[in-house]
């Protein structure tokens, strides 16, 4: 029997596909709130009960270490394009490999795991997350690294590479602001949506367990710098994109997916305030970041 | 020469810029370019090109001197095409 569940996130609907048998909420705990009925279009379909199509060759695209293991990208080629993806990931205790296969649009999705590993349910959960963080991007969204808050109905997100201290911003808003939380602590996604740039909650959100599905209007992005003064700068046109630009990803090389990134970042730069905020871990940058977001 | 077909000119505010890949899987590289050079890369969009063409473009859309448009177009030219800009 086909083991076939949806989930909804940011709006956008996607299939996953488990061995028969295989318990989709123990696996994927996070994913609880964002389960939804079949009905609306797909975005992609993840097919983990079939394994993955065989003799595929190609180039390696990246390979890093996370905080959840080891990854490698490859790009396969027939010819002189590129025909699809190939993902392994492999956790810390470097156990089985796990592989996942995509098409160039990261719509049709194949994965392969060792469903004895107890890493298995994190292998999947971040396969997931880098094939919605593609797939979004031809249906006008973006999976941002950052925090996110809310305050007053908008939300405020804050970017920087790992360990500047988003997350510590985020708890200097939490703890300096009446009715402030926490959105996602890692991976919410942006959709610009009647001229209207919203951020949805999200199944990853890192290290914090925030896996909500709500949704609000932007209220601004600042890109964290750690320094020994806070101070705020309002960035305009062209640096705004470059403030946004390193948080955003579309595979390298894919033009299609490129362009679509490109085109939703410069929308949101033209509708939303973004600025570099030097920070100290204390209240008085939650305060001034505030402060630089309304003037 | 022709541009590097795989770049699109945005404009971002006042501003136009070139987002192209970086060296580096990570790094992406951001280009502005001034209002002059914008116009310079829409017109010469997908043709074949030589330097005294756009240096001709210059002096007919522009009030500057052959000599000054020559020197400026060259410079302009070597620029991009160390920045992996234009297919030789």
């Amino acid at each position: 029997m086909k083991n076939v569940k949806y989930y909804r996130v940011a709006g956008l609907d996607f299939r996953l596909l488990l061995p028969g048998g295989m318990d989709a909420d123990e696996l994927l705990p996070s994913f609880r709130n964002f389960k939804t009925m079949d009905g609306g279009s797909l975005i992609f379909s993840f097919n983990a009960a079939e394994g993955i199509p065989e003799g595929l060759g190609g180039r390696k695209l990246d390979e890093s270490d996370t905080d959840l293991g080891h990854m490698v990208l490859i790009a396969l080629e027939s010819g002189a394009d590129v025909c699809g993806y190939m993902v392994e990931l492999q956790g810390l205790a470097r156990g089985p490999v796990h592989r996942m296969y995509a098409d160039c649009l990261f719509s049709d999705i194949r994965a392969e795991l060792d469903w004895d590993s107890p890493d298995a349910g994190m292998a999947l959960c971040s396969m997931l997350r880098i094939a919605f963080s593609q797939a979004v991007l031809l249906h006008g969204g973006i999976s941002i690294h950052s925090s996110a808050v809310a305050l007053d109905g908008r939300a405020y997100l804050f970017l920087g590479s790992s360990g500047t201290g988003k997350s510590t911003h985020s708890a200097m808003w939490i703890c300096s602001f009446d009715g402030c939380e926490l959105v996602n602590d890692d991976n919410p996604v942006l959709r610009v949506e009647d001229d209207i740039v919203f951020v949805y909650g999200s199944p990853w959100s890192g290290k914090t367990p925030c896996y909500r599905d709500v949704k609000y209007p932007v209220g601004g992005f600042a890109r964290l710098r750690q320094s020994a003064e806070n101070r705020f700068r309002t960035c305009a046109d062209v640096d705004a994109f470059v403030a946004l630009l390193p948080s955003c990803s579309a595979v390298k090389g894919n033009m299609r997916l490129q362009d679509c990134l490109y085109d939703t970042i410069s929308m949101i730069c033209e509708r939303v305030p973004v600025g570099v905020m030097d920070c100290l871990p204390d209240c008085d940058s939650a305060r001034i970041c505030m402060k630089g977001f309304k003037y | 020469m022709k541009l590097n077909d795989s770049l699109r000119l945005r404009k971002m505010g006042r501003r136009y810029m070139i987002v192209k890949d970086g060296p580096d899987i990570n790094l992406t590289d951001v280009f502005t370019l001034n209002d002059t050079a914008a116009d310079i890369w829409e017109a010469f969009s997908g043709k074949e090109f030589s330097a005294g063409d756009v240096t001709a473009y210059m002096v007919a859309n522009y009030d500057v001197p052959e000599e000054t448009a020559a020197a400026d177009v060259t410079a302009m030219l070597d620029e991009w095409d160390g920045y992996g800009l234009l297919q030789r």
